[in-house]
């Protein structure tokens, strides 16, 4: 079983894109992604509760850029939730595992 | 979680008896009373089976993921079957997490607890899932090893194109500095066999953690042994990124991911706050170390504002200030001339440039920086006479001036007005306090003679437009007073309920006044109190450390310190922040 992940827009603006390089440069593209909406599941074989992430949104890209990866655990196989917000106009992430 | 274990609810193995139930479990266990390193059995890979589900030792999975050697936020492999470290250190956790007696070892109580039902979820001893800096959350993470010494050596395997050797080696050491600026800690670069090799790396380099092109992950450090063998405390940049040292950055900022990936390497994990230099992300420039990453580094290992007792012996008190970023101490020696000497630090851990210099002091000299210039001033031998003299580096000092002013104990020095101030106790049969000053530091007028009379030398600091003075007083309590000076009048004297048979010692460190003594209890012991004002006096704390003279208050990097000479046989020097 794959680690399958989506995205979710908690923001208050709609994100007209979203990118995620995972590690190995396993490159998915979530396609816009309205505010409060979720984007469907996308598999990948390696994955941590945070990764190389792009947002554009009203006309100005958002990045994550990990500095690395140093003590944090694979997940495991299952279902995941990348949750992404702006604050201060930084883009924000949170991990939900998905039942 | 265990349903009926709460954390902090602690039951020792002393005043417990083994119950039915537990019996049963350690027998289930098969441990015997405890669970020695190097036991093996199949009751010990059942307790490991146990840790493993519930997040204390590595689970029986491939080791594919990077690091994973690495203590993963404390999480170890554990060799399945066999009592090991990991094992151990895995125990410990699980009985710190509940708050059981940390003993390492399959006791009474862990065996109750790990019978008792529970949720089939792992417990998350120190780990949390948001990345996003949030109000309440656990905020920076010790991995769990450290470094076993104070001194970590760092070489360099190679360099990237992309800087010159010389910035890179400047950049790196000013990291090493971020880090052993705040904690006990200090750095040395050698040329073979450091303890933290620092390469730059592409794609897969055999440490198991291949690189992956420019972004995504720009470099790692390996976490501190043991951790993977030789590998442990290595550290990687990904040569495919473009590292920059300019401002604003033209690539990647090579010092604020060298500070973070030093970070690693002393122990650290990602921290959860969005300020620390550890967290997760790497957000452009950032180069100073937030609280959390100091309260982070200092849980492993400790604060550098441990005392520093140093070789050097002096005949009585020295002088302490930060002059060009760096401490210096000055000092009258126990030679049998007591030659003065400068020496200056960093960190309080490591002394250089000392300087024995050819004047002579029967007392302690004083210190002060004055434009752009380390002053010294100290009361002669055989004439007593006070004498000033300067240096631009703390190594060569020059523009002495004798003044035909005498005293039998240390002077001050204090920067007031833009004026150079000397204050001392004269040798007058009163002991009256005198000041004088100079916009040059070689020629001085306008000496003032105070009523106000002192056993010992007195010390000077400024606090916001006045002047402030400190003496122990002539009166039979020997009584300490303060007193401010705005340029023509002085006021607001202070008669404290403290008492020295020595000079105190005053100083203003980021708008707080301390004010610090040697008290006349028996063993001498260090005191301090701080004001705001100059008026009111609180906060006093008694030191365990003691002094037969007048210590000084001062001021490293911004941190308040105190120095002083022991009450060892060789009067060592002393340097502690406060």
């Amino acid at each position: 079983m794959d680690i399958e992940i989506q995205i979710r827009n908690d923001s208050e603006i709609d994100f007209d894109s979203v990118r995620v390089v995972f590690p190995d440069r396993d490159e998915a593209h979530f396609g816009p992604i309205p505010k409060g909406a979720s984007s469907d599941f996308k598999s990948t074989t390696r994955a941590y509760r945070y990764a190389e992430i792009h947002v554009n949104a009203g006309g100005r890209e958002l990045r994550l850029q990990p500095y690395d990866y140093v003590g944090e655990h694979q997940l495991t196989p299952g279902r995941y939730t990348y949750v992404l917000g702006i604050q201060d106009n930084r883009l924000t992430i949170n991990l939900e595992k998905v039942d | 979680m265990p349903r009926k274990a709460a954390r902090g609810a602690k039951k020792t193995s002393s005043t417990r008896k083994t119950s039915p139930t537990v019996k049963k479990a350690k027998a289930a266990f098969s441990l015997g009373n405890g669970g020695p390193l190097g036991s093996n059995g199949t009751g010990i890979a059942k307790m490991q089976e146990y840790l493993k589900k519930f997040g204390y030792l590595e689970a029986d999975q491939p080791a594919t993921v990077a690091f994973a050697k690495q203590r993963d936020i404390g999480i170890e492999h554990a060799t399945t079957g066999s009592f090991d470290d990991a094992t151990e250190r895995a125990l410990k956790k699980f009985q710190a997490f509940y708050g059981l007696p940390v003993t390492g070892q399959l006791d009474d109580d862990t065996v109750h607890l790990a019978t008792l039902p529970r949720c089939g979820n792992p417990d998350t001893p120190n780990r949390h899932f948001q990345v996003t800096a949030a109000p309440g959350l656990a905020e920076f993470v010790a991995q769990g090893n450290r470094w076993n010494k104070s001194n970590v050596t760092y070489g360099f395997s190679n360099f990237t194109g992309d800087l010159t050797q010389q910035v890179i080696i400047a950049n790196i050491r000013r990291a090493f500095q971020s880090w052993s600026n705040v904690c006990f800690l200090t750095f040395t670069e050698v040329g073979g066999n450091p303890d933290i090799d620092i390469a730059f790396r592409t794609g897969n380099h055999n440490d198991g953690s291949p690189f992956d092109g420019a972004g995504n992950v720009l470099a790692h450090g390996f976490y501190p042994p043991p951790n993977g063998g030789a590998i442990a405390g290595d550290l990687h940049f990904d040569d495919a990124e473009t590292w920059t040292t300019n401002n604003p950055p033209t690539g990647i900022d090579f010092l604020s991911v060298a500070i973070h990936e030093i970070g690693h390497t002393l122990g650290l994990d990602h921290s959860a706050d969005a300020n620390a230099i550890m967290f997760a992300f790497y957000s452009g420039i950032k180069q100073n170390l937030a609280t959390d990453d100091i309260n982070g580094i200092r849980s492993i290992y400790g604060n550098q504002s441990a005392k520093s007792i140093l070789s050097d012996t002096s005949i009585t008190s020295p002088s302490f200030c930060t002059f060009n970023n760096r401490g210096f101490i000055a000092w009258a020696g126990t030679d049998s001339a007591h030659r003065l000497n400068v020496m200056a630090t960093d960190t309080l851990r490591v002394w250089y440039g000392k300087v024995t210099m050819g004047d002579t002091s029967e007392s302690g000299p004083a210190l002060a920086v004055f434009n752009n210039r380390l002053y010294i001033a100290w009361r002669g031998v055989g004439n007593n006479q006070l004498n000033v003299m300067s240096s631009a580096d703390g190594v060569n000092w020059t523009n002495k001036v004798t003044l035909n002013e005498t005293t039998f104990h240390r002077p001050a020095l204090a920067v007031f007005n833009n004026r150079l101030v000397l204050g001392w106790t004269g040798t007058d049969s009163a002991r009256r306090l005198n000041i004088i000053q100079s916009g040059n530091g070689t020629t001085w007028t306008g000496k003032l003679t105070l009523n106000d009379t002192s056993v010992n030398g007195p010390d000077l600091c400024t606090l916001g437009n006045n002047l402030l003075i400190c003496w122990t007083g002539t009166d039979a309590g020997r009584r300490l007073n303060v007193m401010a000076f705005n340029g023509s009048t002085w006021f607001n004297k202070v008669t404290l309920g403290e008492n020295s048979f020595v000079g105190p010692t005053i100083d203003n460190v980021g708008g707080n006044v301390i004010l610090g003594w040697t008290g006349t209890d028996a063993q001498n012991r260090l005191n301090t109190l701080r004001s705001t004002n100059g008026v009111n006096f609180f906060g006093k704390i008694t030191y365990g450390d003691t002094s037969s003279f007048g210590p000084t208050v001062s001021a490293l990097q911004s941190a308040p310190v105190i120095a002083w000479t022991g009450k060892d046989n060789a009067q060592s020097l002393n340097v502690m922040r406060i």
